[in-house]
């Protein structure tokens, strides 16, 4: 049985030593591919002030495939679905072993900021957010506001 | 506004072009002054290129009255260097433009940022396939693009992208296909050139070998403390995504071995498609909040068979779980309504410090330790 890679433990001591900042990622405590994460919602966007869960888990094969990721937060956003899945293609034919648990993390902090309805996953938030922004940052927010707010 | 070209500045230039060739190119203004300069570094190697193995672009911005004033001077492009190396360049081309106004000093800038090159012409920075850095002895390579990874780790991106390539192939029509494939740069995403057979021979990498294991800390526990109990406070606002409320909640399961999630599930993932059905998501998912998913109203047979084998695991564990004081887990839960309330979380709750030697169950489908909070 082949132990943890090197490099797992690598980007693990990194992300506890060097978090980013918005950015939390926690290890599980009895499978050390399983990640817990928080992004917290950037500035200036609908999801500003929210603490958004994910769970992010590295394959067997990782580097060499892209990590696992999805929301476990509810979230209004066109290219984030309702099970939280994130159309993103750094983690599907994009991915790259020259990226990390930490730059995959940065990219979907960076979704957040500039939502695509052009590209949508979640095809009702999407075609909202083309017909009437206004409204769907309002969802947005008011999501954000329900379920991602600490009390 | 007149052009005053400086006979200084302009003989400088042509001594300079004389020399360097095609490693520098200098812009000049419509009058003919020039006004920025840029000099791609080497090291000194004989012009054995392949022995190269760090460069930066050297940019000087000639400011008006120059060489009596200071050039502005810029670092670009840096490759194989790390930020120690590169500042105490820029700390020396700094002093050096200080101590010489009113001389021209191109070229001792560009002599001064090649000796350094000179005497650090090994990458600096780690492999960024496996983060670790390049020791004496390790087999490296330097792509055409001056990135760097150990001969190992190209060896297995490319067998892995591949591998890749093919698969998809095969999912084409005959006349959609191609047969060129392509390692690209894992930085930049170049073409590459590389001999896969002959770096896949290259051994693993010294610093990896040599690395230790993680212990986990106090710090640690205390942020895994914090991500539970904010899963727990979003719960109870029902901010949770519950994307299987029919049974228990499966959310990783494409590794083999993998075993978890939920403190009263354990399960040993075979290779089943409910990772796609949760992070295929590069396919266009039109779910809505009024159409659940499939599974939520029929049990797929894939799903099925999985819950067969959850309960045979979960049965072989108990029987494994020799004596220690565990609580029992509940049994599967019946399918519920999509809305159907769950407290338990996800695996995140007794900690259970591990990291670095976990996954006993790896492959034989025996439990990890969970425990019911």
């Amino acid at each position: 049985m082949a132990s943890l890679p090197r490099r797992i433990i690598k980007e693990t001591q990194r992300l506890l030593q060097e978090p980013v900042p918005g950015i939390s990622a926690v290890p599980d405590e009895n499978n050390a591919r399983y990640f817990h994460v928080i992004v917290t919602g950037p500035e200036g966007s609908p999801f500003e002030g929210g603490l958004f869960k994910l769970e992010l888990f590295l394959p067997e094969d990782y580097p060499m495939s892209a990590p696992k990721v999805r929301f476990i937060t509810k979230i209004y956003h066109p290219n984030i679905d309702r099970l939280g899945r994130i159309c993103l293609d750094i983690l599907k034919d994009k991915w790259s072993p020259a990226l990390q648990i930490r730059t995959v993390l940065l990219s979907i902090q960076a979704l957040l900021s500039a939502p695509n309805p052009d590209d949508p996953l979640a095809n009702d938030v999407a075609e909202l957010w083309r017909v009437n922004e206004a409204e769907a940052i309002r969802n947005a927010k008011e999501w954000t506001r329900k379920y991602a707010m600490e009390d | 506004m007149e052009e005053q070209v400086d006979e200084r500045v302009l003989e400088e230039i042509e001594a300079l072009e004389a020399i360097l060739m095609d490693d520098v190119s200098v812009k000049k203004s419509t009058g003919g002054t020039p006004y920025l300069v840029e000099a791609d570094v080497f090291p000194a190697t004989a012009d054995d290129t392949d022995q190269q193995y760090v460069r930066v672009t050297l940019e000087v911005k000639l400011n008006p009255g120059y060489p009596d004033n200071p050039p502005e001077v810029l670092l670009r492009n840096p490759r194989g260097l790390d930020d120690e190396r590169l500042r105490v360049i820029m700390e020396q081309i700094e002093e050096k433009c200080q101590s010489c106004c009113g001389d021209p000093i191109l070229y001792d800038l560009i002599e001064l940022v090649r000796e350094h090159l000179t005497s650090s012409n090994l990458p600096a920075c780690p492999c960024t396939i496996c983060l670790y850095g390049f020791s004496d002895g390790d087999h490296f390579i330097k792509t055409t693009c001056y990135h760097y990874y150990h001969a190992y780790c190209l060896a297995e991106h490319a067998t892995k992208t591949e591998k890749f390539f093919r698969e998809e192939q095969e999912k084409l029509p005959q006349f959609q296909r191609s047969q060129t494939f392509e390692v690209l740069c894992p930085i930049c995403r170049e073409p590459i050139k590389c001999d896969v057979e002959t770096l896949s021979k290259a051994p693993l990498p010294l610093a990896v070998q040599s690395a230790s294991i993680m212990e986990p800390d106090a710090k640690l526990r205390e942020l895994q403390d914090y991500m539970s109990a904010l899963y727990i406070q979003q719960k109870e606002k029902g901010g949770i995504i519950d994307p299987d409320a029919a049974d228990s909640k499966v959310l990783l399961v494409n590794e083999p071995y993998y075993v978890v999630i939920k403190s009263s599930q354990t399960v040993v993932g075979s290779s089943t498609s409910n990772s796609n059905h949760l992070y295929g998501g590069g396919e266009s998912c039109t779910n809505t909040e009024g159409a659940p998913p499939e599974e939520e109203t029929t049990t797929p047979r894939w799903r099925q068979r999985q819950l067969e084998q959850q309960e045979r695991q979960r049965q072989r564990a108990m029987q494994q779980r020799d004596g220690r004081p565990v609580q029992q887990p509940k049994s599967s839960k019946p399918p519920k309504p999509a809305k159907a309330n769950d407290d338990d979380e996800e695996g995140e709750g007794e900690p259970q410090r591990s990291i670095g030697r976990q996954r006993r169950g790896r492959g034989r489908g025996q439990k990890i330790n969970h425990r019911n909070r």
